[in-house]
Parts: C-alpha cells; structure tokens; sequence
C-alpha cells in the first residue's frame, strides 16, 4: 500500500480544465471562503432547521470536517455551498468564494462547468450514487468533454487509485453489486485520483472501513490533496477519527439557529428507556428444550455448516463457512473489507441462488432459499442492513411500518405502543407522521433498528448498523441492541468495523478473511468458529472473488 | 383528491344527470328550424332538425362519458392486473405475455374496432369492449416499466424476506409507488378513449342515432358547416374541453416529488 499512484499529473487529460497544473503550495488564493452563510433546510412539512453565520477558510492541501448529529444538514449545506441546491434547501444569504470568485449566484451553465472539474463531490451512499447496471468503472471515469484520450488518461490513474485503495477487479467490467460496501466507498474515492479538482466534498468517506484502512485511505487522499494543491470538506460524524486527521472542524450544531427534530438530551433518556426492559431482568431460557408458541419471542439458536456460495462467474465469495450461535446471544462476525461478511448474512436470509451447506435454527434445517421457507419461517429473522433508506418502502409512513410490525408480532399495536417503539431509539413521536421519505439517512438508520427491535426477532442479523451514525446515535443505537441483548429475547449475529460496538454486544466472534473463517473467539466453547479452519486461506487475487 | 380532481369528478357528474334534470328532449319534437343560430330560448342554437342543440349536446355527453370512463376503468384494471403479473411471472411466461401484448399493440385500433363492430355490431357494450381492447395494452406498456423497477428496489426484496405476502407488495410496494405515474397513465387512457370514441362515431362505426355521442352530432350536424351553422363546431369544443379539463387535473402530477402518501 506504500505505492502511492502519484499520476503523472495527467495533464492530458487535465489541459480543459479550468485552472491545469497547478504548482501545489505556491502563494495561492484561499479555495473556499465561506462568510456568514445562512440556509434553511426543511427537515419535515413543519420543520425548518435554520443555519446561521457559518464561515469558513480553506487554504490549498488543508482538508476541514463539517460535523454535526444525523439528520441536521451536513450533505445538504455542503451540496448548498458548491452550489448545488437540494428542493429542500434555501440559501438565504452569506458569501461563498471558490478561488475568489462568488459562487453563490452562478448561473447554472457555468456551475455545471465547474462541477466534476474544479469542484469534486464524492457521494456518500455509494450504493444509490452509481447506476446499478454500468460498470462502475465507466461511470467513474465518465465526465463531460473529455476525449478519447483524456478518457484513457483518466482510466489509468483510476487504476493506480484501484489498486492504491486496495479495490479488487478494475479490469473486469463490474458492476456496482459485485463490490462490497467498503470497496464501493473507497472506489467512489478513487475519483479523487482520476481528476485535478480545487475543492473537494467528500460525504462520510469511511463509514464502511475497517479502522486500520481508514487511516491509510485517508493518507492517500491527503497527499493526493496537498499534490494538486486542493482543499477538501470532509462530512462525517467519526470526529474521533478526523480530528486528528484535519486541519479544522466546523460544527453544523453551533450554526443552528432553530433547533432539528431532534429527541431532548439525556434527561429524557430515563423515560424512554422503559420500553426497552432493563439489563436485570435477565431471564435464560436453558437450550431449545421447551418448543412452545410462546417461544417465538425468544432468541433461536443458530447454526451454519459448510456454507458455500459461489458468484456466477465461478469465484467462490465464500467457502466452507461453519459456526455456531447459541440462543440469544449476540456473535460477531469480523474481517476485512470484502472478506464475505454480508454474504454470510444474505445466505442466511435465503438470498444466494447458489447458497449449499446447511442453516439449522433451533437445530432443524431452514431451507437455504428463502422460497423454500415458509412465512412463519421468515417472520424468524430480522435483517438491518448497511444502509436502511433504500430498503424502506418511501411512500409509507414511519407509524404504518411500525404498527404493522408490532401487529405482526402479536404485539399490542396501539396506543403508545409505537411511539414507545421510536422512543427506544430516541426518534420523536410525531415521526409516526412521517413518509419515510422525509427521514435523514441517520434516522432512516435508528428507524430501521426499532422496526426490527419491534418485530422482536429470534434471529438478528446487523450489518453494520451504526456505521453511517454520529457518535451520540451510535451510542442510542448500542444502548438499545444491548438491552435487547441482555434479555436474551433475540439471537444477534453482528457485521461491524466497529470495536467499541463488537466489545460491547458480542459475547464471540467469527473472523473471515477471503470467504473463509480464519478464527474466531468464543468465552464458552471452542470449535464454534473455527470449523473451517482447515481450509487455508487462499490470497490470491482470484479468491477475493466477488465479495 | 385534490381540488381539481374535485372539479373534475363534478363535471363529469353534470353530465351524468343533466339530461334527466333539463329533460332528454323527444326526437320528434323539433323547437325551431334548423340550424337556427343561438338565441335566448336556444342557448347554442338548433341542430339539422331543429332540436334544441344544448340539450343534445347534454344527451349526448352522458352516453359519451359513460362509455368512456367504463372503457378506460376495464382498460386500467386489466393493464394493471397483466402488468404485475408479467413482472411477477418470470421466465417464458412472462416474456410470452410481453410479446403479445407487444404484437397487440401493433395492430392499429381502427381495425380492430372495424373488425369487432362488423362481426358483432354496434352497441354499447361492444363499443366499451372495442375501446378496452385498444387502450389496456399501452396502460401495460406505460406501467410495466415503472412497475418493474419498483419490484427490483431493495424494500421489496425487504418485504419477501420478511414474509409478506403478494397482497402487502403489490397493494402496498408497488403501487403506492406507482401510483404517480398510473393516475398520469388513467387520464391520458380516459382522453384516449373519447377521442377514440369520437373518431368512431364520426365514422358511422359508433353510437348509432337515435342515440347519439359527441361525435355523432358532429357528423349529422356536417351539413350545417355549408349553412354558416356553429352546430358541427360546438360538440367538437366539447370534446377538447372535457379532454383539457382531464389534463389539468393531473397537470404537474408525473413529476417524481409529487408523492402521495398513505396513512393507516
């Protein structure tokens, strides 16, 4: 990882380009001046957050964190400040200078210039920013007015940036779902290295990184800003990890005049938390003994035998994977980016046409194709995957979601039931209002984890739930996950990067690497995740396979 | 509803009981000669026999919106319910069905209306039929994309793992996102069908005399062009109006931020 792409400057591809060749560190003017900036940013049909006075100075090779809690209006003030106004954001006034000139008041033909050449935005949900059937390549290297050479210019350095990131499968013509989450993120990054852009805004980088990878990624972006002589906005709540990294951090919660839709601090903590039972009452249920109906809300035990899935070009993602999940504790599984973790869990949930092995719940086989499962079968399992939004159905109600899954679960599904469902997850009550729609990714995400929590699960399966979360929601989000955990009522198998999360909730753990389990710890009984062990690891370049 | 989905249902519902409130007017009973201009007791004037034109002109609405809306109802519901199916039907029998609702849709519709009137003559219920059948197969083609890339989002794949069933994905999924597009899809459908329907009566192959539609009175009053007459006109000023009162209640609905939304 040490071979940073230093491209060559690319000026090929560069000479239409606004500003080429900048000499990096030379007396040049401040990127981006921001004075006294106001927005008003409509969170609800209601609701108006109000940001005030914001200001900021970026100097070339300088990189800033614009941070602030989930849903208050990072992506929506930084698209503001390039420009890019979404429905719901107004610009009310302030100054906004790319290299001196105003850019607020830009007709949109000479922003549109600008945009993907002098001012880079890197998407954060990189599962919607790309077309799921263009190869990702392509769309990455896509930008308008260049020419055939400076199109193979541009694919060049996006190979070293591949490479650089440690991104699997540049020349095979992939599509979007052939990455991991980890290396969508990072291959959206790597555009960073294909062009020669001033300002950079960069929407949660690392959300699906493992730590150590974070770090060099990071590295890389910025020596590649302080070669080119760019400035960056860097949107995130991981301020722990950026605060080292940055030169400043603007904090969107000090400019706000109007308070969000936001839960009330930590003195309404003690009321809502009633909904989730406390840690004390710890009942254990001794093993799978008594099956009776009232068994369905409580955690199964699960167990994985040889599971092997295969893409369709033959590359197994996973191979011969073998666990064991006693009932109502909580596993996880770890491993590097794109090591096959979310493959174990969509095999689980019937998802791989390719799937063999064996999946015993409670010690009878589930059928490994979720059309061979009956519904009762189905209704077993919860799933919260990496990012919620897109597997929400947008036209419908947060209270609509939420009932119907308590009425699912044979929970009571009036009164204050579902607001006592939000409250776990310190979302307000007048969100039962809400389309789903309305919902920031943050809140989509804390959504998704009560509508699981609501349907009270025997299985849990998370990936990496808290990834995309500020650090205060993160925490809402384990409190809530560690109570459910402690009640032994759902069995969880958890996806994380996240150390602070797995030491908290997991009681063992499963480690993959390249589709094969590698280890794993278990305080109660060894052989539990070490079944595959015997398999070695194969490192090629062609066992990474499709994650 | 919306207030001009409002007005529009109240239009239509003018017509709908207007002949019975303004009285339908005998066909024997001529109230002045014809093709008198408009007057005080002949608001638009008279028709090539002499009757009062504003009251055939409310006959003939009822008959014409009734065969409409019918045709464009039957024609929604059975593009609709073909469209989930194909998409749900996966393998040859979706493609067979895609591909002969594509070999349906290249027919002309005047042939087939021509072929249907003359093997089973001309009456209402084979007018509603004709018209069913020329408009279903582009409500299917309209509502297939659409349809197919709802299915295709990760909430529906949400859905099958959690064991909902067909009722919850098509009723709730699908169509609730659909929905924008398929009220677009009706209106234009329902405009289809009157200018469909008009264009046959023109022809002869529709509504027959005694009883009348908005395009038959534009052929029986053609003469009445030669007599300086607004009579062959107003039936026609009818139709677009009714087609742009149609449009406008639905004006600015396609549009992907107009979203509606359920409350349970």
């Amino acid at each position: 990882m040490s071979a940073l792409p230093v491209p060559d400057g690319g000026r090929a591809a560069d000479a239409t380009a606004a500003q080429p060749g900048h000499p990096p560190k030379a007396a040049d003017p401040d990127i981006l001046t921001v004075r006294n900036l106001a927005l008003g940013i409509a969170t609800s049909a209601r609701r108006v957050t109000r940001i005030d006075d914001l200001g900021l100075t970026l100097r070339p090779g300088e990189m800033q964190a614009v941070v602030g809690p989930s849903g208050c209006g990072k992506t929506s003030a930084c698209l503001a400040l390039i420009g890019w106004n979404r429905p719901n954001v107004q610009v009310l006034g302030g100054d906004v200078r790319l290299l001196g000139n105003a850019l607020l008041g830009t007709p949109p033909d000479r922003l549109k210039r600008l945009w993907g050449r002098d001012i880079l935005y890197v998407p954060q949900s990189s599962a919607t920013a790309l077309v799921p059937s263009r190869r990702v390549v392509d769309q990455l290297t896509a930008f308008p007015g260049d020419d055939r050479a400076a199109r193979q210019a541009r694919r060049r350095r996006l190979g070293d940036a591949f490479q650089a990131l440690g991104v699997p499968g540049f020349g095979e013509s992939r599509l979007a779902h052939h990455f991991s989450g980890g290396q969508l993120q990072r291959s959206l990054l790597a555009t960073v290295f294909a062009t020669r852009p001033r300002l950079l805004v960069i929407d949660e980088p690392t959300t699906a990184l493992q730590p150590s990878l974070k770090t060099q990624v990071m590295a890389l972006v910025k020596a590649r800003l302080s070669e080119i002589g760019a400035a960056a906005l860097v949107v995130t709540h991981e301020l722990d990890f950026f605060r080292d990294q940055v030169d400043g951090v603007v904090d969107l919660t000090t400019h706000i005049v109007s308070q969000p839709d936001r839960p009330a601090g930590p003195a309404a903590v003690g009321q809502t938390g009633k909904s989730v039972p406390a840690p004390t009452a710890v009942r254990r249920h001794n093993g799978p003994a008594e099956r009776t109906t009232a068994d369905h809300a409580r955690g199964a035990s699960v167990a994985a035998d040889g599971l092997t899935v295969t893409a369709q070009d033959g590359h197994p993602i996973i191979r011969d994977v073998s666990f064991e999940v006693r009932p109502g504790t909580c596993v996880a599984l770890l491993g590097p980016s794109g090591a096959g973790k979310t493959t174990v869990l969509r095999t689980i949930l019937g998802q791989h046409g390719t799937a063999s092995g064996r999946i015993a719940v409670d010690g009878r086989d589930l059928p490994l194709q979720i059309r061979h499962r009956r519904r009762q079968q189905k209704r077993w399992i919860e799933y919260v995957p990496q990012s919620v939004r897109p597997h929400l159905n947008p036209a419908l109600t947060v209270g609509y979601l939420v009932r119907r899954r308590l009425r699912q679960a044979g929970r009571p599904h009036t009164g204050d039931q579902p607001a006592e469902v939000l409250a776990a997850l310190r979302l307000p009550t007048h969100y039962l209002d809400k389309p789903v729609d309305a919902l920031s990714g943050g809140e989509c995400q804390r959504l998704g984890i009560a509508l699981a929590l609501a349907s009270a699960p025997r299985i849990l399966l998370l990936d990496e739930v808290t990834a995309s979360l500020d650090v205060a929601t993160a925490m809402v989000v384990s409190e809530a996950l560690e109570a459910i955990r402690n009640d032994r009522r759902s069995t969880i198998l958890l996806v994380s990067h996240q150390p602070a999360l797995v030491q908290r909730l997991a009681e063992a753990t499963v480690e993959l690497r390249d589709g094969v389990v590698v280890g794993g710890a278990d305080p109660y009984r060894s052989g539990a995740g070490g079944a595959g062990g015997p398999s070695p690891p194969d490192r090629t370049e062609e066992a990474r396979a499709y994650p | 509803m919306t207030r001009r989905m409002i007005v529009f249902c109240l239009f239509v519902l003018f017509f709908l009981v207007a002949p019975s409130v303004f009285g339908t007017g005998a066909p024997d009973r001529y109230d002045g000669l014809p093709f008198d201009p408009p007057s005080a007791t002949h608001l638009l004037g008279t028709d090539y026999l002499g009757r009062d034109l504003g009251r055939q002109i409310l006959n003939a609405g009822r008959t014409t919106l009734v065969i409409c809306i019918v045709a464009t109802a039957l024609a929604f519901a059975l593009g609709l319910g073909i469209t989930v199916l194909s998409v749900l039907v996966t393998g040859i029998g979706g493609a067979l069905l895609t591909r002969s609702m594509d070999a349906l849709i290249a027919i002309p519709g005047l042939i087939i209306a021509f072929v249907l009137v003359a093997a089973l003559g001309s009456s209402l219920p084979v007018l509603i039929l004709v018209i069913t059948l020329v408009e279903f197969c582009v409500i299917f083609r309209t509502l297939r994309g659409p349809t197919a890339q709802v299915m295709a989002q990760p909430f529906v794949a949400m859905s099958r793992i959690r064991g909902e069933g067909l009722i919850y994905i098509v009723g709730r999924d699908v169509w609730l996102n659909i929905r924008p597009y398929a009220v677009v899809e009706l209106v234009y459908r329902f405009i289809s069908s009157l200018l469909f329907l008009s264009a046959l009566s023109m022809l002869g192959i529709g509504v027959q005399p005694p009883a009348s539609d908005w395009g038959t009175l534009i052929k029986l009053n053609a003469a009445g062009l030669l007599l300086g007459s607004p009579a062959p006109l107003l039936p026609g000023v009818f139709i677009v109006a009714t087609s742009l009162l149609a449009l406008w209640t639905v004006a600015g609905r396609s549009s992907p931020t107009a979203r509606m939304i359920v409350k349970e």
